[in-house]
């Protein structure tokens, strides 16, 4: 929130025991969404960089945020939700460690009939060989592990740079 | 997304109006009897009179297998000139350009692949949960463990089944000891197992990575040899066998044959000749091929002997038995009659109404141009013949027709409208899968390049260029010179440009070898303004590199020659780059010991008169001097001309007096 | 200790050697050189083939099947982010390169009307033509009256099982079986809450087998079940009494009985005290007053069906004039002038 709001500064000059001694009816639709969920701190002089998902907040999912995991399982009378919940946590914290410092996204999952599709952006910061070799081993080993087969479909990035949104 | 789909079906509803109509239906019928003894059934057939009900034909369901809807809807899909395999990642950045490039992407997929299998064999427990239906084998991690692990009859068994070669022996040697009597069937088994893989274990199957780079032209000239393994473990088995059936000697044949102990399969033979065992027609198969490597003379009279025997026993003669004749005739294609017979293989098998496959094809055709300056029609008409039609794999020598065809029709034929009428036929349905490993691909796209550069226009040269490179191929250096020859022949200096592009992305122009004809082509005459600057550009490229990877510390950075430092100045100076000419010149003076020979007279020439012209007599000294020490014919002309057409102080009068 | 001591031994010996004082540097004052940067070699990397697309390609080659946003196939340029402010990405909604939003999300790429088009012509061969005669919904139901109702589930999972594709619903109009009244009542009883009134439709939804063929089977052993169990009648049933009635039957109540008897006693009466026919309470009482001969008076016939409606309709205002008037017409009863 910026100390500059105009509207702060006006009730600001007023006497303090008229503003905070009020009585009041909200007027508005409740919300009850978590604000403060998913908050970067601000840095003084605006160095930290952030992506366009950081950026979002978790509360904005749906709004300017699409989810990152999409299948079928929280729709009605649709089973499976808590496997695919638990695979998705584990495809993600092992493409973490597989692809380590060359995440430059969230690890998007889709499923598509017994498919499971993983994309992500990913950093050129090794060889081609080196990413062919990495997205070989990944699908062998969870396909395996998933008893379905699983794609993975890269974008790569250069630097940083194209990356950031913002800096905060 | 889950949808439910509904598949709502209205029956043909019998109106049960009486009881032999409902006797179709088993529930029915079981219930009435059930209820005959107790209940009265009154209901009468009456439904206003006659009931004409109209016959609505409802047409029969069009046959379809699974596949059927799915193989329909890849059919409306074409083929995308700008992408690159399927097997690549689709991503600028990853997908691969030069040859080098293809085959190192591909086959670090499959090391991929392999450490993952490495990974699940040493850690399977943690693989074991799947809750998936049906259960999908491909995904079962791989079985360590025998469910029979001490040496018995069922051990022996279950190795077989699973192909555990070593380990089958293993159990044998240890019944053997025991003394234990195995049932004939399962000797005869193992002694198909033996015989099959040659006494060792077979290799983990490659994955489709790796066969796509499983050949190449190293492998093409590896000769065939024997590696049967004699006095082994097989023949102790053969031997011990409480009776030698005839199945037992077909195996052992066989096994003799794949394995190219040329001599023993045939001792065999005889063998059961004399014994007057029955050979049975596979074995015959295995037998024909081998009949060049085991007679010197009467080659053919021998095949025919065995034809004959296998007449005698009634066989009927099936694609592989000419096909193995074929096999046969192709390895004696030296001699000129086995053109003839090969004709007479083909009006043979016309006759049984046998179609011949691509492999026949492909030995006929190996047969026919054997040698290279063999001419002969046939391939215009195996052309004809198979036109227009789509293929399934039959031989593993189907594969090889593609890119013999075209060889042989580059090498043998030179003929452009057969080379067409071959590709058209590449492209008719699915036939492009016969094209499967890069080592066809490159020589098929090779030798097709090769005839459209000798005749074709320019145009239709570098269309099917930008079509065909580099998604599916990628010409080596000696591609690239064909079509340097073909843009001089035809005048095509403006494709250069996109050209230099593609060798820069191939990474060609590190070799000298290359880049000398490329650049004495550039600089054969004059071209208009823009094309001239477009050189100049490729040779100040050419300057930035070369230093740039010496700055950069490269440990194999590009050897240029003097020709090559020549050219790329008269090229620098004909588009009035006087700074680059210059630069250049002057690192070649600077590095003279890194260029192999000497800049030539003419680049040295230019770059002086342009001295001259841009009024530069520090410069033009320093060329003269070069000019001198290099001792070149022209040195007097230039001194003359520096003198009298340049404004010269007297230091440096002295100092050309000198160098004269 | 003795290795320091050694140096240190070695140094004074250098030093006595070298006769020179050792250099004091300052540190800072002269500029060290600087070392060589290991600069990574990184790989070209080709400009995105969309460049080299033409634009008369086909787009169902380059996007045959369903797959993730590509930036570098896709030959327009589009944007998706939300900007706030002049801050974000100076202002600019982010494009395609390095856009993750658009690859979250699903793109129909690979069915543009395009594909459509040419997936129908391929898959037209496995199409037969819509039987002649079954143009409209109504010779539906009147060639193929029985509806059969099964559903497949697609998931997205790695297994084709599921549980709710067991069920199997048959649906069929009453109407077109053939059923007596008795059946028909009987079916209803049987039936119950599966039967639905408005539109005379009976539902079978089972589910109790593992499988749906055999779901299938059960529910059409069922139907026929029903339909022989309608058409029996069980010696019991003739105990039913008028308290398990669906129906109010004029035929077998308490006022037919009471009416006959009413009229007999009426005709009674005129005949001993009124002879003239003007003079009858109830002139058009036939001669011979039996129950039969009075069923088949229409004006009972009328009081018959009043009476009926009145009871199993219930009361409105057509059924109770109706009543009226029929009451009327069988007392002779006459509205006397005003």
């Amino acid at each position: 929130m910026s100390v500059c709001n105009p509207n702060r500064m006006l009730l600001l000059k007023q006497p303090i025991r008229s503003w905070c001694m009020r009585r009041a009816i909200q007027t508005t639709s409740v919300t009850n969404k978590n604000l403060r969920a998913g908050q970067y701190k601000s840095t003084i002089h605006r160095t930290k960089p952030l992506t366009y998902e950081e950026t979002q907040q978790p509360f904005k999912i749906g709004a300017t945020k699409s989810w990152n995991s999409w299948n079928t399982s929280n729709l009605h009378e649709e089973g499976r939700a808590s496997e695919t919940t638990t695979e998705d946590m584990f495809i993600r914290k092992f493409m973490g460690g597989t692809w380590h410092r060359l995440l430059a996204s969230e690890v998007i999952i889709k499923r598509r009939h017994n498919m499971i599709i993983i994309a992500c952006l990913v950093f050129q910061a090794v060889p081609p060989r080196k990413m062919y070799f990495l997205s070989g081993y990944t699908e062998e080993l969870l396909s395996t592990f998933l008893n379905c087969p699983v794609k993975v479909e890269l974008q790569t990035v250069k630097d940083k740079k194209d990356i950031i949104f913002k800096y905060i | 997304m889950a949808t439910s789909v509904n598949s709502t079906c209205r029956v043909l509803y019998l109106h049960v109006q009486n009881v032999s109509r409902c006797s179709s239906r088993p529930f029915c019928c079981s219930y009435r009897r059930t209820q005959q003894s107790s209940v009265s059934t009154e209901r009468k057939a009456d439904h206003g009179g006659t009931n004409t009900v109209e016959t609505i034909i409802v047409p029969r369901r069009k046959k379809r297998d699974s596949l059927s809807i799915l193989r329909a809807l890849s059919s409306t899909v074409g083929k995308d000139f700008t992408a690159a395999h399927n097997r690549y990642l689709d991503d600028p950045f990853l997908i691969p350009v030069s040859i080098r490039e293809k085959q190192t992407y591909t086959l670090s997929r499959a090391s991929g692949k392999r450490a993952a299998k490495y990974m699940i064999e040493n850690h399977s427990p943690l693989f074991q949960y799947s809750n998936e239906e049906p259960k999908v084998q491909a995904y079962q991690p791989p079985q360590t463990e025998y469910a029979h692990p001490e040496p018995s009859e069922d051990a022996l068994m279950e190795r077989i089944g699973m192909r555990r070669v070593i380990d089958a022996i293993e159990v044998y040697k240890n019944l053997r000891q025991s003394g234990e009597k195995l049932p004939l069937e399962t000797q005869l088994r193992l002694l198909e197992l033996l015989a099959v893989y040659n006494c060792t274990d077979p290799a983990p199957p490659p994955l489709p990575e790796e066969t796509v780079y499983s050949q190449d032209a190293a492998s093409q000239r590896i000769k065939l040899r024997k590696t049967w393994h004699t006095n082994s473990i097989v023949e102790e088995l053969f031997e011990d066998l409480p009776e030698k059936t005839p199945a037992a000697y077909n195996i052992m044949t066989r096994g003799m044959a794949k394995y190219l102990d040329v001599d023993g399969a045939f001792g065999m033979h005889k063998e059961m000749l004399d014994k007057g065992i029955p050979v049975e027609r596979e074995t015959y198969h295995t037998l024909i091929p081998l009949v060049p490597y085991y007679t010197e003379k009467e080659k053919w009279e021998t095949v025919m002997t065995l034809l004959k025997e296998m007449k005698e026993r009634n066989f009927q003669a099936n694609l592989a038995t000419f096909n193995s004749i074929l096999l046969s005739l192709s390895r004696m294609a030296a001699y000129p009659q086995s053109q003839k017979h090969a004709m007479k293989t083909l009006v043979e098998m016309q006759n049984c109404g046998i179609e011949p496959c691509l492999g026949s094809w492909y030995y006929i055709i190996q047969v026919f141009y054997y040698f290279e300056d063999r001419q002969s029609n046939i391939l215009h008409d195996i052309v004809s013949e198979v036109e227009g039609k789509q293929f399934t794999v039959q031989d593993s020598s189907d594969m090889k027709f593609f890119s013999n065809a075209m060889m042989k029709c580059f090498r043998n034929l030179k003929d452009l409208d057969l080379a067409y009428r071959i590709d058209a036929l590449l492209h008719t349905g699915n036939n492009i899968r016969f094209l499967n490993d890069a080592f066809s691909e490159q020589s098929y796209s090779w030798y097709f390049m090769q005839l459209l550069c000798m005749f074709e226009t320019m145009d239709k040269i570098m269309e099917y260029y930008e079509r065909i490179v580099p998604s599916m191929w990628t010409p080596a250096a000696s591609g690239m010179g064909e079509l340097l020859k073909a843009i001089e022949l035809h005048d095509g200096f403006e494709h250069i440009p996109r050209i230099w592009s593609d060798v820069v992305m191939f990474d060609y122009m590190r070799s000298d070898s290359f880049t000398e004809p490329l650049f004495a082509l550039m600089t054969k005459k004059t071209h208009p303004e823009e094309l001239q600057s477009q050189f100049a550009d490729i040779a100040e490229y050419m300057i930035g590199r070369w230093k740039q990877e010496r700055v950069d510390e490269y440990t194999n950075p590009i050897q240029m020659t003097a020709t090559n430092v020549s050219y790329i100045i008269i090229l620098c100076l004909r588009s009035d780059r006087f700074e680059s000419a210059w630069s250049m010149f002057q690192t070649y003076k600077q590095h003279d010991r890194m260029f192999s020979g000497i800049l030539s007279d003419e680049s040295l020439v230019a770059l002086t008169n342009t001295c001259i012209e841009q009024k530069q007599p520090e410069k033009a000294i320093e060329c003269l001097s070069v000019v001198g020490n290099l001792g070149l014919q022209n040195h007097k002309e230039l001194a003359e001309k520096i003198l009298t057409e340049m404004d010269l102080s007297e230091s440096q009068k002295q100092h050309i007096d000198v160098l004269m | 200790m003795s290795v320091l001591h050694k140096k240190q031994a070695q140094t004074i010996t250098d030093d006595q050697q070298d006769e020179e004082f050792r250099t004091f540097e300052i540190p800072g004052l002269k500029a060290k050189e600087e070392r060589k940067k290991m600069r990574r070699r990184t790989k070209k990397v080709h400009p995105p083939r969309h460049l080299r697309m033409r634009t008369d390609q086909e787009w169902i080659n380059v996007w045959p099947t369903a797959s993730t946003f590509k930036w570098s196939a896709v030959p327009f340029p589009v944007r998706q982010g939300f900007v706030k402010t002049q801050t974000e990405n100076e202002g600019v909604i982010p494009g395609k390169y390095a856009n993750a939003e658009l690859m979250k999300i699903p793109n129909f790429l690979h069915l543009t009307p395009g594909h459509i088009k040419k997936h129908c012509q391929a898959i037209k061969k496995f199409c037969t033509a819509w039987p002649r005669g079954l143009e409209t919904d109504e010779s539906c139901e009147k060639y193929f009256p029985l509806e059969v109702v099964e559903s497949d589930y697609c998931v997205s999972g790695p297994s084709i099982r599921d549980p709710r594709a067991r069920q199997v619903t048959v649906k069929v109009k009453l109407s077109k079986l053939d059923l007596d009244y008795h059946a028909r009542d009987k079916m209803l009883r049987l039936v119950g809450n599966k039967y639905n009134h408005e539109t005379d439709e009976l539902t079978l939804t089972t589910d109790r087998c593992p499988l749906k063929k055999q779901n299938h089977d059960y529910a059409m052993y069922l139907l026929t079940a029903l339909y022989h169990e309608s058409w029996a009648r069980e010696p019991w049933e003739a105990e039913k009494t008028e308290a398990d009635m669906e129906r109010y039957f004029w035929d077998q109540s308490k006022s037919k009985s009471g009416i006959i008897s009413l009229l007999t006693r009426i005709k009674n009466i005129d005949k001993t005290s009124h002879s003239e026919p003007d003079a009858r309470l109830i002139p058009y009482l036939p001669e011979d007053v039996t129950e039969e001969t009075l069923l088949l008076l229409p004006e009972l016939q009328t009081y018959k069906e009043a009476v009926e409606d009145l009871i199993n309709e219930g009361e409105n205002h057509t059924t109770v004039m109706n009543y009226k008037n029929s009451v009327k017409k069988l007392l002779n009863i006459k509205t006397p002038p005003s």
